[in-house]
């Protein structure tokens, strides 16, 4: 997989298509599971733990779960491949950093994707474009019957699939989406979100830039509760909150158009300006201004730019897609001459 | 969420909120600095089981010393280890940390009992617990509509399926 053949040909989840693909960016369902009279991860010993990576190996790519699925071995990985995948959503930081055999198998499109020996043995990973939480379900569901077939899961009547943490026991299930906010957050109104959101159990995230005051305007939303409901009445109680949220988001966006129209658009134009014309950008602020250049594309500001190329953007931007387009490693102060010059050469000089 | 002092240092703006679920719900705010120093992890991908077992095993009140000593046979896990880690053994454990375990599980899920998917493997008590879920929904349906004859009807069936569950997973 290289970062220059693109989300086209590389993860689907990144186009920008499906419904509502101006705000919610992509769906996603995440199942924990543990095979049966095995340790979890932390207490594994090292053969054991090789012996259950191989296992599980052979299990998911004769599982049939997607179409040219295929294994990489990430305690062979280097840095660079590592944070690759990370950026692409396909494993997480704590796969990254983990010691011992582990790995990942992939699907076409990036749709599909398997953890190994992360903190439970199994974390399999349905992600799709747009708003389409109950298509990840489905085909979550279906990877996990065809997977369970050939394993035998960790279970209990009372508490149903066993994991690591207690916070993931009963279903293993997380669902979420990815929803891109700028209006509310422009209106200052995300703190009435998180608070509406915390009554419903559900959790938001800030996505690249946590913590900070600038942000790229993009949320996670997720369940915290995997234990008690159904996997369809988990997703549905996710689902139910978004057009709600989307109509919000609305809202906000002609809030602005109609009192501030002109602070918006000089806004907008800015961030187009600047991605146009810098010669060093560092990844936060280059997220900062995609950000408000896709309001101003969903706004109909902008029109010589496409939403999918800005969505592409995103991606390619982070350290490791950069390198990866390079073809080498780049210090932090080239990387954001290299960040530049990627985005002037989308977007086209000025 | 512009504008709260970081209640450590008092000083910068807070950053990092965290809302802690277990014992209670309560809000912390800190500035990255004091974040950082407390050990709180202010990266992107943060892990929600993280924060979690931090406030699991952060929990201020006396751990009962009988509960602490519990150890499991299988994996040599203690249930004092997962209160300051935050991370079970083996499957094994939920069985020998029962009493220590479920009023944790019930503080984060407000539930103790699974409604979900059945894998295929699980035995021949996966149908009757397919049974027993629908059982129990039917019945939270029934008293909802506030059909009261339905519901001790519906109850007598569940209490029939536990007790053959029960004595199955024995």
């Amino acid at each position: 997989m290289k970062a220059n053949e693109g989300p086209g040909n590389g993860a689907e989840w990144l186009r920008g298509t499906g419904g509502e693909a101006d705000i919610v960016l992509s769906s996603r369902i995440r199942l924990a599971r543990n095979v049966a009279d095995f340790p979890f991860v932390v207490r594994m010993k090292a053969e054991q733990q090789a012996e259950l990576a191989r296992f599980l190996e052979q299990g998911i790519m004769g599982a049939d779960l997607a179409p040219n699925m295929r294994y990489v071995d990430i305690d062979e990985a280097d840095e660079l491949e590592k944070l690759y995948l990370q950026e692409r959503q396909l494993i997480s930081r704590e796969l990254a950093d983990a010691k011992g055999k582990r790995g990942v198998s992939v699907g076409d499109m990036e749709r599909i994707s398997v953890m190994v020996n992360e903190e439970d043995h199994i974390r399999l990973q349905v992600i799709h474009s747009g708003f389409e939480l109950d298509e990840c379900w489905a085909a979550a569901d279906r990877c996990d019957s065809l997977l369970g077939e050939r394993v035998r899961y960790a279970f209990s009547p009372r508490l149903g699939y066993l994991t690591a943490c207690p916070t993931n026991v009963g279903t293993g299930l997380r669902a979420s989406v990815m929803l891109h906010l700028p209006g509310l957050v422009m209106t200052k109104q995300m703190k009435k979100v998180f608070a509406a959101m915390a009554k419903l159990n559900l959790a938001v995230r800030g996505m690249y830039g946590e913590g900070t005051e600038a942000s790229s305007d993009l949320y996670q939303l997720s369940n915290q509760v995997s234990l008690g409901k159904s996997e369809e009445e988990i997703v549905h109680s996710l689902k139910s909150v978004i057009p709600q949220l989307i109509k919000f988001e609305r809202n906000a966006r002609k809030y602005l158009l109609e009192h501030g129209r002109v602070a918006v658009e000089d806004r907008v134009w800015r961030a187009y300006g600047m991605l146009r014309s810098a010669r060093t950008i560092s990844s936060q602020e280059a997220m900062i201004y995609l950000s408000q250049l896709r309001l101003g594309v969903n706004l109909g500001m902008v029109k010589d730019v496409h939403i999918d190329s800005l969505n592409e953007l995103f991606i390619l931007t982070q350290p490791a897609h950069l390198q990866k387009l390079e073809g080498k490693k780049l210090e932090e102060d080239k990387r954001d001459l290299a960040r530049a010059t990627l985005i002037r050469n989308r977007l086209g000089e000025v | 969420m512009a504008g709260k002092i970081c209640e450590i240092c008092k000083k910068r703006i807070a950053t990092v909120h965290i809302t802690n679920l277990v014992g209670g719900k309560k809000e912390h705010h800190f500035c990255e600095q004091c974040a950082k120093e407390k050990g709180v992890s202010t990266t992107p991908n943060i892990d929600i089981g993280q924060v979690l077992s931090s406030l699991i095993g952060g929990k201020t009140e006396e751990i009962d010393e009988k509960l602490a000593a519990l150890k499991c046979p299988r994996c040599g896990m203690t249930f004092r280890r997962f209160k300051s880690k935050g991370r079970l053994g083996c499957p094994h454990d939920y069985e020998v940390f029962k009493d220590g375990l479920l009023p944790i599980i019930e503080q984060i899920h407000h539930s103790t009992q699974h409604a979900g998917k059945v894998p295929s493997q699980a035995g021949p008590s996966a149908a009757r617990l397919s049974a027993l879920i629908k059982l129990r929904q039917n019945l939270q349906n029934a008293v909802s509509a506030e059909n009261y004859e339905e519901a001790a009807q519906l109850r007598d069936k569940i209490s029939v399926l536990e007790r053959e569950l029960g004595s199955e997973s024995e």
